[in-house]
């Protein structure tokens, strides 16, 4: 028989379950992550009275939790895109502030400088205004530091940050792998405790915050947490085990930096770091702050490249070439390995690359004399034995190695951190002009010479055709009838001291000749050529330039009237001594291009000294007349201290001239006999010519191949900084409209509304007493039975 | 829609919060007056932007430049004209001189009266600027020009350099004027002969003392001739250096329309409009106080207060 009291009492115990259901949804209204629980209520199986069946009450099942899968995940994986947003926004606002402050700014502070360059080329022999200017390239140089240190520091944050960040994962993990533990007690997912349920899934929602990860929940609710896809078979928890993440800055690039897995065992750098903080911060590193960081360094290069190229031909206070005004140092570490030798290394940035911050190795071989440069990350390599260059830089190697003596390059200051002033003294800033020109008071007509500009002189003598031949001192040269090609025997680079040849004929039936000429045509030594053979010999491939001309004046001559007056030793055979011998004493300031004319072939021997070293610059201010012709058709240019006759040539309409690195042409119309100077200049107290120069940089758009003067490829800089900031700001807007919505979602489906609880709890107080009622009813039926006598 | 107690929160604290950075970002631009208060409002206006203001700061430089240059020129101008005076005087003198009715005598008070002239003509020459440095030595500022010897023959020791200055964008003007040219070498048309030659000024003038001393009337007058080239073409370097002033002038006042061009645009582009901002400011700040009042009525509601 259905028994009253016992449904009643089901319907109290149930009742009683469901407020206290109630109960717990309410005072967890608040609870960050909670699911709403309501109670699951069924029919207790009924019994059958004879062709009756009676229902026998109500119990609970199981505590439902409201809770969609997909609802959660959409929302995780909305949040993941947002938070890398966010980060990212943050990061790139803070450069922002730095670079858009008004006082920071570097268009103004290059501006200064030009403006107190400006100031000095009014007054160029005033101490003040020298003073001044060295003192606004001083600000200059702090003005870039301060900007340099800014990045410098948003770099350092931004990786302390990743390992705050990588840290508070590993910690999710863990507290994840031990609730998966717990949960694992259980084997089925209806009978798991709802608020381990959500305890879980909070951190795994935290966890998303931090970087996007990828889910696979077991049957009984334990889940494997995967990085990135669970295609990546990366996983931060996997059952009860999680696994720690980390940080390591890469040695190729002390920039960059990666996520590994299990940094202190067995590292393994983390594949998929997308959304999350952690991907927002990482993207802004490589994005956004290393191209901001790269460009301006490239600013700064070009800023101290161009503008010490131009002080560098200028002349200073004290008479001479001006020095660098500003400097990079430090710009890399060299380390020494265990060497031996006495090798020293020098580093210096090239003025027109851009600094690539590669770490390199060098290391010297005995057997091939020669250094040798590696790129550590790619293994590409370059050898020399004096300078190597790469990855913007370049390396100057002097001293006495050893094989196998080894230097390490690391990057380590970036340029716009590592500029200095490299003038202190007010008297070395180079203020005056390298050459002027003037024309002679004598000339018939009033035409002026103008200087068009002038450029560093190309370094010459660095033709090896005479150390190669001759290496042993001894060749065999063959002689060509003047008439094929390649009769060039050997170059005698410029300023080789003390250079002696003999040349004699190989056999009886060789009749040879050692001609000596210069590159413009003036023949030094040997037999007269005539015009079939001049032409034949000078000809471009052989050396000459395309101005050279035949001269005979200074064949064979020696003291005054030797070309340069240089100290020449003219021999040429005689019936005592067959040998032709050719010497200078000291050296000439030219390559010499030396021949063997004639049939057989010649035995030659020859001896030097060392090429002795001058400033390349310094032939700018070899001191040069130009004279025209009695019919003013052609030119001489006339070495002014040795009265040789240099070179010569034809002005063709409007034409120029130029020479050691400068050029001119000329106002007008020259005259017969008009003579023009060209003179190297000492110091002058009102020269400016140098600092005109230097100033015409401010506005030059060439020096950034078209990109624009120094302002405008700033403000470019911060425009597109600007950009990438509105952009970011506009994603993060329209990512935060798409997680409200799946906010709004997971709360419509999972979370508390009082209202509902209320309601409910009326309802079931109700159903509380009504059950109540039931027992009290049953308990006056079993009186009345009790009562029956 | 099912609302839930934490939908309702979130979704009024979103939108208040997004209300109120609104009326904040209208606030931050009222109180600076500009449009943009970083690139990222506006990138392409704050490019804009800093360009103008890097030319704004070059062209200033320029009217500094300018403002110097007029100072060095009647600097000149002064030196030239008291120039101009003395030759004038020198010139006098020889015409008197021409005349035979004078004699050696005269001639020699007179020649003494040249030499003192042509000592003020060199010193002219040797005026140095407000720096001190040289205004007639072409490069060589630090050293004075002319030297005059115990027999007072001055010659030039300077360069023939004209310095030059920049006055605008890749345009430079040459400030100086070195004294081989004001003061040395003159053209000269001989007035019978019709043939052209140079003359150097301190030496003609020179001539004509020797002339005096003396005593030679046709050295005398043939030199005449070369005074008056000396004088005129000092009275065209005086027009010269007007007409220098006179553009040093017209480009001052371009480069002022410029500024004042640019500083207008500058604020076109950069000024806050504040009618439009005030309004909006107005519109913001309703929108985000109706939202704070709504929500102080809608949390009010529960059903929790009429169940007792």
């Amino acid at each position: 028989m259905a028994d009253l009291l016992s449904t009643g009492i089901s319907g109290v115990r149930t009742y009683q379950r469901a407020l206290a259901t109630v109960g717990n949804n309410i005072a967890n209204v608040d609870t960050e992550g909670y699911s709403r629980q309501r109670l699951e209520i069924t029919g207790n199986a009924s019994t059958s009275d004879g062709s009756l069946s009676i229902g026998n009450g109500a119990r609970a099942v199981r505590v439902q939790r409201s809770y969609d899968n997909f609802v959660v995940s959409n929302l995780r994986s909305a949040q993941a895109q947002l938070s890398k947003h966010e980060s990212a926004l943050e990061y790139v606002t803070q450069l922002e502030n730095i670079l858009g402050d008004k006082q920071l700014s570097l268009s103004t502070s290059l501006n200064g400088f030009f403006a107190a360059v400006q100031e000095v080329s009014i007054t160029p022999s005033s101490v003040a205004a020298r003073q001044n200017l060295l003192n606004v390239a001083e600000a200059t140089v702090s003005q870039f530091g301060s900007i340099g240190m800014q990045l410098e520091s948003i770099e350092e944050d931004s990786y302390v940050d990743l390992g705050a960040k990588a840290n508070e994962i590993t910690q999710y993990a863990q507290q994840l792998s031990t609730l998966n533990s717990a949960l694992n007690r259980t084997p089925s997912l209806a009978k798991q405790p709802n608020e381990l349920l959500d305890r879980r899934d909070l951190l795994i929602q935290d966890m998303s915050k931090l970087l996007r990860v990828s889910v696979v929940e077991a049957a009984n609710g334990v889940v494997d947490v995967h990085i990135g896809d669970v295609a990546s078979g990366q996983y931060l928890v996997r059952g009860n085990e999680s696994s720690t993440l980390g940080l390591q800055r890469s040695t190729n690039n002390s920039d960059e930096v990666n996520l590994v897995l299990d940094p202190y065992m067995s590292p393994q750098t983390v594949t998929q770091v997308v959304g999350g903080s952690i991907a927002g911060i990482m993207e802004f590193r490589e994005g956004a702050l290393t191209s901001l960081r790269d460009e301006l360094d490239t600013l700064t290069q070009v800023f101290v490249g161009e503008v010490n190229d131009v002080h560098s031909l200028g002349i200073n206070a004290h008479g001479e070439f001006g020095g660098e005004l500003f400097s990079l140092g430090n710009i890399y570490n060299v380390n020494p390995g265990l060497n031996q030798g006495t090798g020293f290394v020098k580093v210096s940035a090239l003025a027109d690359e851009s600094i690539e911050r590669l770490s390199m190795s060098l290391t010297y071989s005995a057997s091939s004399k020669e250094w040798t440069l590696t790129n550590l990350s790619t293994q590409e390599s370059v050898s020399g034995n004096t300078e190597l260059t790469m990855g913007g830089i370049k390396v100057a190697l002097t001293g006495v190695p050893e094989d196998g003596d080894t230097f390490t390059l690391e990057p380590n200051k970036r340029p716009i951190d590592a500029l200095q002033m490299a003038v202190t003294d007010h008297s070395n800033i180079a203020a005056g002009g390298a050459v002027s020109v003037a024309r002679s008071s004598t000339n018939t007509s009033a035409t002026n010479m103008v200087l068009n500009g002038y450029s560093k002189p190309t370094a010459p003598g660095s033709d090896t055709s005479m150390d190669d031949l001759l290496r042993n001192n001894i060749a065999t040269v063959a002689a060509t009838s003047v008439g094929t090609s390649n009769n060039l025997a050997f170059v005698i680079p410029a300023r080789t001291q003390d250079a002696t040849f003999y040349s004699v004929a190989e056999n009886e039936s060789s009749s040879v000749q050692m001609q000596v000429f210069t590159r413009e045509g003036k023949q030094v030594y040997g037999s007269a050529l005539s015009t079939t053979e001049q032409a034949q010999l000078m000809t471009a491939a052989n050396g000459f330039n395309t101005t050279a001309a035949y001269d005979d004046t200074y064949r064979n001559q020696t003291g005054s009237n030797a070309y340069m007056d240089a100290n020449t030793t003219v021999t040429n055979s005689t019936a005592g001594d067959l040998r032709d011998h050719f010497a200078i004493a000291g050296g000439v300031n030219e390559d010499l291009l030396v021949f063997v004319t004639g049939t057989g072939s010649a035995q030659m021997s020859g001896q030097w000294g060392e090429v002795a070293q001058q400033d390349t610059r310094e032939q700018l201010r070899q001191n040069i007349n130009v004279v025209f012709s009695s019919d003013a058709s052609s030119y001489t240019l006339v070495d002014v201290a040795t009265e040789t006759n240099i070179a010569s040539g034809t002005l063709s309409g409007g034409g120029s001239i130029q020479h050691n690195g400068w050029e001119v042409s000329f106002d007008g119309v020259v005259q017969a006999n008009d003579t023009y100077a060209v003179r190297g200049n000492q110091y002058l107290a009102g020269d400016n010519r140098n600092l005109l120069q230097i100033i015409e940089l401010q506005a030059d758009k060439t020096i950034f191949d078209g990109r624009g003067d120094f302002t405008g490829v700033y403000t470019d800089i911060i425009g597109e900084l600007g950009g990438a900031a509105m952009q970011a700001g506009v994603s993060r807007d329209a990512q935060q409209i798409i997680v409200d919505q799946a906010q709004q979602k997971r709360d419509e489906t999972s979370a508390v509304s009082l209202d509902e609880e209320a309601a409910n709890l009326l309802r079931f107080q109700q159903a509380y007493q009504a059950s109540a009622q039931i027992i009290s009813t049953a308990n006056k039926l079993f009186d009345t039975i009790l009562g029956i006598r | 829609m099912r609302v839930t107690q934490s939908g309702f929160y979130n979704q009024a604290t979103q939108q208040m919060g997004k209300q109120q950075a609104k009326v904040f970002e209208t606030q931050e631009q009222l109180s600076s007056g500009k449009k943009i208060l970083r690139p990222s409002d506006d990138p392409a206006l704050a490019t804009a932007l800093n360009n103008l203001k890097s030319q704004i700061d070059v062209n200033q430089r320029y009217l500094s430049n300018l403002n110097r240059m007029e100072d060095t020129l009647k600097m000149q101008e002064t030196s030239v004209s008291s120039s101009v005076d003395v030759v004038s005087r020198i010139k006098e003198l020889s015409i008197q001189a021409a005349n035979d009715t004078y004699n050696a005598a005269d001639r020699k008070s007179m020649a003494i009266e040249v030499k003192e002239l042509i000592s003020s003509l060199a010193d002219l020459g040797n005026t140095r600027g407000t720096d001190g440095a040289y205004l007639f030595s072409g490069y060589s500022q630090d050293q004075a020009p002319f030297l005059e010897s115990s027999l007072g023959v001055v010659t030039y020791t300077g360069t023939t350099d004209y310095q030059k200055v920049m006055v605008d964008e890749g345009r430079s003007m040459k400030i100086g004027m070195p004294g081989s040219d004001v003061f040395g070498s003159v053209q000269h048309r001989n007035a019978s002969t019709g043939a052209t030659s140079s003359l150097d000024m301190f030496t003609t003038l020179g001539s004509m003392y020797q002339a005096l001393v003396a005593n030679d009337s046709d050295a005398i007058r043939d030199n005449l001739d070369k005074i008056s080239s000396v004088h005129e073409h000092l009275t065209v370097q005086q027009s010269n250096i007007g007409s220098r002033m006179k553009r040093v002038e017209t480009l001052t006042h371009t480069i002022e329309d410029r500024d004042y061009t640019y500083k207008s645009l500058q604020s076109n582009m950069e000024d806050l409009d504040y009618v439009e901002a005030a309004t909006r400011f107005k519109n913001q700040t309703l929108a985000l106080q109706a939202g704070q009042q709504t929500f102080a009525q809608l949390s009010g509601l529960s059903l929790f207060k009429y169940i007792s």
